[in-house]
């Protein structure tokens, strides 16, 4: 293996192709059960069982704000090592293969696309006609980014509860 | 006596033997006159006697022929009748003639009608029996759809089991790819060493491929005779309706024709009846043309009788004819012979009264 290339899992999100570091995703798997969790952020699924260990699932196009084109009957999971040893199950739409992408076949992110949430997008590989976007799945999934926009939809949600009260003692005076 | 008397006394003497020998004669001769005239007039009685009855016999033959004439008149008349009713006979015999010619065609037609019935009867049962037969086989042919109906739901059947069998080869497939993606990232992960895993991963992942596609193209397979199947299902069970429809309208059909069929026999059983009653009438007729035969022959019997009758008329007529003028001739005979006897008797009076006087 050339030092200039790198191994990547090829998948798609609604037909946009997506491409991690092997060395971020542990295995493929086919979710057949995912137990909804309450006051989970929206783009968490919920948790499921992979052999024995209870671990987190969330929803990469949620996660991305991309709108659902379909709702694939079988859910893929790629498993990922996130921080601490932590495993995290991402759900796309298909996992297509393991290929080899040369360096000098990746673009390095322009800085408008990485303005946001920086650092989650590592560059755009081109395989021909096609275009890969290179992700960070292992920074996507980490407790700090994840918390920080959890914090977000959390003083939202407080504040739907504080509304609820509001309206709670009015019914009741 | 007186008379002798009389005489003897006017005679002389001479005379006297004379006279009275001449008395005597004239005597003899007047008695002889007496018996004369009383035999003439015993004649002249019965020449008028004779007259009085070859009068009356003219008379009776008169009478006869008057009688014989009116006989003559009566056995005209009856011959007339006899002709006549002969004539009647004859036309009335031509009257029945035509009426057993019309009784015979009508015979006729009714026996045409007849045959006609029956040959239209024979066609409806042939039509009849046609239809039973299309009934039959539109039997046949339905048993035929249904076998084919069940054929297909049959083979529906195993389609849905090898439809599940390629299911099944698809969910083998994704997890074989899915063995072959851990694979190859556990290979990617191991770098150089995991080189060759990585080529044995690929190629487990590409017969997972094919397996996929040719399950998925088994499956199209399977949709299209599954398709091809249900068309034929519709189609079959289109036919089996149809078929049901048909065999109603022959079923329709053959109820038609037998309702045809019991009219064609009503219309048969009139003609059967209405010919009985034309032979019967026939039957009558002939009755009827050998009575009138009957009643012309007697009255040519009784009309030559008649002419018989009237010349035998005729023949008497002439014999009282004939009798009637031998009695007029008898009578002009007698009248005759009592003219002449009156005046015989006359003259033998007047002889009577000479001798008389001279016997005084």
């Amino acid at each position: 293996m050339a030092n200039d290339e790198i191994q990547v899992v090829l998948f798609s999100l609604n037909g946009v192709l997506y491409g991690a570091d092997v060395h971020q995703v542990r295995e493929v798997r086919e979710v057949k059960e995912v137990t909804p969790v309450p006051y989970a952020p929206p783009y968490v699924e919920g948790v499921t069982n992979l052999r024995g260990e209870v671990i987190p699932v969330i929803d990469l196009k949620k996660r991305f704000n991309i709108t659902e084109d379909k709702e694939s009957k079988n859910k893929i999971m790629l498993v990922v090592h996130g921080e601490d040893k932590k495993v995290i199950g991402v759900l796309v739409d298909s996992v297509m293969e393991v290929m080899s992408i040369s360096q000098s076949d990746i673009e390095r992110t322009p800085d408008i696309l990485s303005m946001s949430n920086s650092n989650y997008i590592l560059g755009v590989a081109k395989r021909g006609e096609d275009l890969i976007i290179l992700l960070d799945l292992r920074r996507i999934v980490s407790k700090k980014s994840m918390s920080l926009e959890s914090q977000q939809f959390e003083d939202v949600m407080e504040g739907d509860m504080e509304a609820a009260k509001i309206l709670k003692k009015a019914v009741e005076t | 006596m007186a008379q002798k008397a009389v005489e003897e006394a006017a005679l002389p003497e001479r005379g006297r033997r004379r006279k009275r020998l001449d008395n005597d004669l004239l005597l003899e001769a007047l008695s002889s006159v007496n018996r004369i005239v009383k035999m003439i007039a015993d004649a002249k009685q019965a020449a008028s006697n004779l007259k009085d009855f070859a009068k009356n016999a003219s008379k009776v033959a008169d009478q006869l022929s008057l009688n014989i004439q009116q006989l003559a008149a009566a056995s005209q008349q009856v011959s007339e009748g006899a002709q006549r009713l002969s004539q009647l006979a004859e036309q009335s015999a031509k009257s029945m003639n035509a009426l057993s010619s019309l009784l015979n065609e009508t015979a006729k037609a009714s026996q045409t009608v007849n045959a006609a019935a029956q040959e239209a009867l024979s066609r409806a049962n042939q039509i009849v029996e046609a239809g039973s037969k299309a009934r039959r086989s539109i039997n046949v042919i339905r048993d035929g759809i249904d076998n084919v109906l069940k054929a297909v739901e049959n083979m529906t059947t195993i389609l849905e089991r090898v439809g599940k069998l390629t299911g099944a080869i698809t969910d083998v497939a994704g997890q074989t790819n899915m063995l072959a993606l851990n694979a190859a990232i556990e290979a990617a992960r191991a770098g150089e060493a995991g080189r060759g895993f990585a080529v044995v991963a690929d190629a487990v992942k590409n017969l997972a491929t094919q397996a996929r596609e040719t399950a998925s193209e088994a499956e199209s397979l399977i949709n299209e005779t599954k398709t091809a199947g249900a068309t034929v299902l519709n189609l079959a069970q289109q036919s089996s309706k149809e078929s049901i429809d048909g065999e109603k309208m022959i079923m329709d059909a053959i109820e038609g024709i037998n309702q045809i069929r019991d009219v064609i026999q009503h219309v048969a059983k009139i003609m059967d009846e209405l010919n009985s009653q034309v032979q019967q009438g026939m039957a009558a007729a002939r009755e009827v043309v050998k009575a009138i035969d009957e009643v012309a022959s007697v009255a040519q019997e009784s009309a030559s009788a008649a002419e018989e009758a009237s010349a035998g008329v005729e023949e008497q007529s002439a014999a009282a004819e004939e009798m009637a003028s031998i009695s007029k001739e008898i009578m002009d005979a007698t009248s005759l012979a009592e003219s002449r006897l009156i005046e015989i008797l006359a003259e033998a009076e007047k002889l009577q009264d000479i001798l008389e006087r001279l016997t005084q």
